[in-house]
């Protein structure tokens, strides 16, 4: 444990595995989430399966969302963030390995049970693939766009309802090409690369332009 | 004319957004006037020989 | 250049170049209404419907001419971190909000009659949709975070994700908007838009730009007042001298 991104990521790993830490709770709102849109469309499952992969998506990003308002708030209250932002590693670094290690503690979680929700919502195989693939490929994406969020209203007691105004309409293209390309792995006439491709894309940008913004709204916290 | 109410409602709402903006700008421009004047002697007043309220 | 972003110059500014901007906007409003609806012929194939037009695009050109300007004013907030590029951005927001929500109203007004339904789910409608929620979110960050400066500069960090996210918006939702076909949709005719069109239409959206400019200029101001009213208040606060302000207000209130 040499590096302190490395230590950093493990910190961050263990506090979001611990209990409060929200990692497992992100699975069990997906999981609510796919058991109460049937309630809301019926159980018709030719129906369900085929909005399925929409339903996932839908779920995913709230998830997603809903658990990061934390991401800077503790650090924040506790007065880690100032430790953080004083420190020698670049902040924006910083802002990069704890996105990674929250995505590892709970969007990972939500990639590995999609297909078996996707099951709940009668997809075929391939569908599972697809979906899960782009839930894969797409949610680190949301994670990212939802630490800029997160750190611009890291200091706000409602927080996190307005972080959801902020990013939701940010993460619109992610939505598109991720339910177009699970869409895409049960009709043939449509394109998987050319969506799926996209969604890489939009994960890499995000990764290589948001923690510049978050560090940035982290240092104006501090001012 | 056809359609003339739907031609009537986009001009008319887009006159009364527009006039509301501008309102709520006027009104709040005339608040911040007077509450400029109620603190600014309060703040001028490190002059000696100004006399008291 | 730096003395005219100094806000008690740019206030003195203010105070002797509105009454002519003002009055421009009211003459060409003047003009370009007189036009749109006495000189404009109807369209052979919309009638009289078209004439929703020359609000419509004009409205849809200041959503977009207003949230740069926002972004050139959040440059300035980063950047040089000057008070006066904060009030610039504080008070295009809502101006924004409220042209983007004209486009729409607008739009959904002229498509009822057109196309049979107050809305679809068109690519352009979709993206300004987007537009307007983005500017929404602005204006709730502005009212939750209470220190200015600091609100300054989140709303500027905010304003600069859009810039580059907006464009990626409309790029996916153009995207979205071919893959699902929708329903035969009427096209504006692009450029080969006739001169007695053009005209009232370039017209109305120079109208339009001043009064923006107007709105703008005056809300500026607006800004500038409040954050010295602001500024006051902690004066008045801190130096102990509140009571001195209460037995004010209290006269006043006498």
């Amino acid at each position: 444990m040499k590096s302190p991104l490395a230590a950093l990521f493990l910190r961050e790993w263990r506090l979001a595995r611990r209990i409060g830490g929200g990692g497992a709770m992100g699975v069990v709102f997906f999981l609510i989430m796919v058991t109460i849109t049937p309630f809301a469309i019926g159980p018709d499952l030719n129906l369900l399966g085929r909005i399925g992969p929409a339903i996932l998506w839908i779920a995913a990003l709230l998830a997603t969302l809903l658990g990061l308002d934390r991401l800077f708030q503790a650090d924040h209250e506790d007065g880690s963030l100032d430790l953080l932002r004083m420190a020698d590693t670049p902040l924006e670094l910083v802002v990069l390995v704890k996105c990674l290690a929250h995505w590892a503690a709970t969007g990972l979680p939500l990639v590995i049970a999609a297909p078996v929700f996707g099951l709940m919502l009668a997809l075929e195989p391939p569908a599972l693939a697809g979906v899960t693939a782009s839930l894969f490929v797409g949610t680190p994406a949301l994670t990212f766009m939802g630490a800029m969020g997160a750190a611009l209203t890291a200091t706000l007691r409602r927080g996190g309802l307005l972080m959801s105004i902020l990013v939701l309409p940010m993460t619109v293209p992610v939505l598109i090409f991720g339910v177009s390309s699970a869409a895409a792995a049960t009709d043939v006439s449509l394109s998987f690369t050319t969506p799926f491709l996209v969604l890489c894309a939009l994960t890499l940008a995000s990764a290589a332009g948001a923690p510049f913004a978050a560090a940035a709204a982290l240092r104006n916290l501090g001012e | 004319m056809e359609h003339a109410g739907f031609i009537l409602a986009s001009f008319g709402l887009t006159f009364l957004v527009v006039a509301g903006v501008l309102a709520s700008i006027v009104i709040d421009h005339r608040a911040l006037k007077r509450e400029l004047a109620r603190l600014s002697p309060v703040d001028t007043r490190v002059s000696p020989d100004q006399p008291r309220s | 250049m730096w003395k005219y972003a100094n806000p008690t110059f740019f206030l003195a500014l203010v105070a002797r170049v509105l009454p002519w901007v003002a009055g421009l906007t009211v003459l060409l409003l003047a003009v370009g209404l007189y036009m749109t609806f006495f000189v404009a012929p109807a369209d052979y194939q919309q009638g009289d419907t078209v004439r929703i037009m020359y609000i419509h695009v004009p409205a849809a050109w200041l959503s977009v001419f207003c949230y740069m300007t926002m972004a050139a004013s959040a440059l300035g907030t980063l950047v040089w971190r000057h008070p006066l590029a904060d009030a610039a951005q504080k008070a295009a927001a809502p101006i924004g909000a409220a042209f983007t929500f004209i486009c729409l109203v607008t739009g959904s007004l002229w498509g009822k009659p057109m196309w049979g339904t107050w809305w679809v789910w068109d690519a352009r409608l979709t993206s300004v949709l987007v537009l307007f929620l983005i500017y929404l979110g602005l204006i709730a960050l502005w009212q939750t975070i209470e220190e200015p400066g600091r609100a300054a500069r989140a709303a500027a960090i905010l304003t600069l994700i859009g810039v580059v996210n907006i464009p990626i918006i409309k790029f996916s939702v153009d995207w979205w908007n071919t893959l699902h076909q929708p329903a035969s949709v009427f096209r504006m005719g692009g450029p080969t838009i006739h001169p007695t069109m053009l005209w009232p239409l370039m017209v109305m959206a120079l109208a339009f730009t001043m009064l923006f400019l107007t709105l703008h200029l005056m809300a500026t101001r607006n800004e500038i007042l409040r954050r010295r009213v602001h500024r006051l208040t902690m004066l008045a606060a801190g130096s102990g001298e509140s009571d001195v302000a209460g037995a004010r207000f209290a006269d006043q209130e006498a």
